[in-house]
């Protein structure tokens, strides 16, 4: 009997492993964002998700030759961004704004954002894991 | 219905949604779901180092259990209805994160290990009660609860990471 | 040198900056941080509860908390190393932060805390303390210690 729930368990737990394999879809190993690679962006905004723990803006950026890519910026967790400013209504699809912040290791169109700016200047810090997101001056590097 | 559009279908409610995009609740949740394991596993820790005769050795195996185990037992409540809230935050990203399915067979299998150890060996404990260093199955028990229990955190700390890992 | 300026070295000098490259630097060693944050969770329980009478009533506290008292120390050790190395990947910000300074001066109140007036009334045998300092002195300690990681915790949200 206590085999028998032994294998039974470990069949299951197996499972459940193997369930998750058609869950990767790349196998682009890296993380986070890359300090040494800023981006400047400027492009429409296309979906604004003020989730927790990371709110992400997405945008489509066009290229000097033409293509289009959607780029995703992530942020802090919505509390930190309503209190900079940023709402759902603040940031309606199709808005055209500039976002500063690192870029994806990974080489993806994906990074860690540090502020939005509005066109008429207006800047808007992302308070997330980027350095200065939280508006605070970074001392420069050496 | 398949459990991927359930989920999704989950997802899509407006408690679901409030949730997820709230200001504060998540994060209160996501905070006590933490902390909590200083509870959970912090008393598990304890059993379990003195089923591998590392702590408490002059105090009976069975005292330990049964004074400790209600602690651990209400942290696990706790980690699981946080756990639940957090899951239905986003049911169909917690679904497919790797992480996340590891995290679970592990789980399974730490609660499958503690139930197999209170049926067979442990029912016999009358007989080693006292022993500052329990019997190899007790030990073995004990040791497996900890690199189980280690795997869960490390499985529930790189859930974050799922986004950048894997695309 | 300023302290933001001692920040900003730490954060980018030479050793940890290789370390950091590696993607998988920081989500090892907060994970690390969470076990240890385990360890104390359970050392510190084991004497508390004992001391608000909640569990292993039959033992006399001062057994429990010999041994206790090795683990709680072990479990500083792997937090405070990880937690110096998880503050040089964040110095600058971390700076900034209101509740990292809560956190550090509960940590710094409840070590000291827990060598002086809870370790007296830990080894104190039983008829010497009434029940109400013992409780007094569980509450305290397990006030303290959620101080810190609840600072921790917010410092982490990202």
């Amino acid at each position: 009997m206590r085999m028998t729930v032994k294998i039974f368990g470990v069949i299951a737990a197996l499972g459940l492993l193997l369930a998750a394999v058609p869950a990767i879809a790349h196998h682009s190993f890296a993380a986070a964002f890359d300090e040494n690679n800023p981006i400047n962006l400027q492009g429409t905004v296309t979906k604004v998700e003020l989730v927790n723990p990371h709110a992400w803006i997405w945008i489509d950026v066009k290229g000097a030759d033409g293509t289009v890519t959607n780029w995703g910026i992530e942020g802090g967790p919505p509390t930190n961004l309503l209190r900079n400013g940023i709402t759902k209504t603040s940031l309606p699809i199709g808005t055209e704004v500039k976002l500063f912040g690192y870029r994806a290791k990974s080489g993806e169109p994906k990074g860690v954002g540090v502020f939005v700016e509005y066109l008429d200047g207006r800047k808007v810090f992302m308070g997330g894991s980027a350095p200065g997101a939280d508006g605070n001056p970074t001392p420069k590097k050496e | 219905m398949s459990l991927f559009r359930f989920f999704e279908w989950l997802g899509n409610t407006s408690w679901s949604i409030a949730f997820h995009e709230s200001r504060y609740v998540f994060l209160i949740v996501l905070m006590i779901h933490v902390l909590t394991l200083s509870v959970f596993v912090g008393t598990a820790l304890m059993i379990d180092l003195r089923l591998l005769g590392k702590t408490m050795t002059d105090v009976p195996v069975s005292q330990v259990m049964t004074r400790l185990m209600p602690w651990t037992e209400a942290g696990f409540l706790v980690m699981i209805v946080t756990g639940a809230l957090l899951f239905y935050a986003a049911p169909v990203a917690r679904y497919e994160n790797i992480f996340f399915r590891l995290k679970m067979a592990a789980l399974v299998m730490a609660v499958m290990n503690i139930w197999l150890f209170r049926r067979s060996v442990y029912r016999r404990v009358g007989e080693w009660d006292l022993d500052p260093v329990p019997p190899r199955r007790a030990r073995i028990a004990g040791a497996l609860s900890l690199v189980l229990l280690a795997l869960i955190i490390t499985a529930g700390r790189m859930m974050a990471y799922q986004d950048y890992w894997f695309g | 040198m300023s302290l933001l300026e001692f920040c900003r070295w730490l954060q980018y000098s030479a050793p940890l900056h290789s370390m950091r490259e590696s993607p998988v630097f920081f989500p090892i060693v907060a994970t690390i941080h969470l076990m240890g944050l385990a360890l104390i969770g359970g050392a510190v329980l084991v004497v508390d509860l004992r001391l608000l009478g909640v569990a292993l009533q039959n033992q006399p506290v001062a057994g429990l908390a010999h041994d206790a008292e090795r683990w709680l120390f072990r479990g500083l050790v792997v937090m405070v190393t990880t937690g110096i190395l998880l503050f040089m990947c964040f110095a600058t910000k971390y700076y900034y932060l209101t509740f990292f300074w809560v956190k550090m001066a509960a940590l710094v109140a409840v070590i000291v805390f827990s060598r002086s007036v809870h370790r007296r009334v830990v080894l104190a045998s039983d008829g010497e303390v009434s029940p109400v300092r013992r409780k007094m002195v569980a509450l305290v300690s397990m006030f303290l210690w959620t101080t810190v990681a609840v600072g921790g915790r917010y410092i982490g949200f990202p």
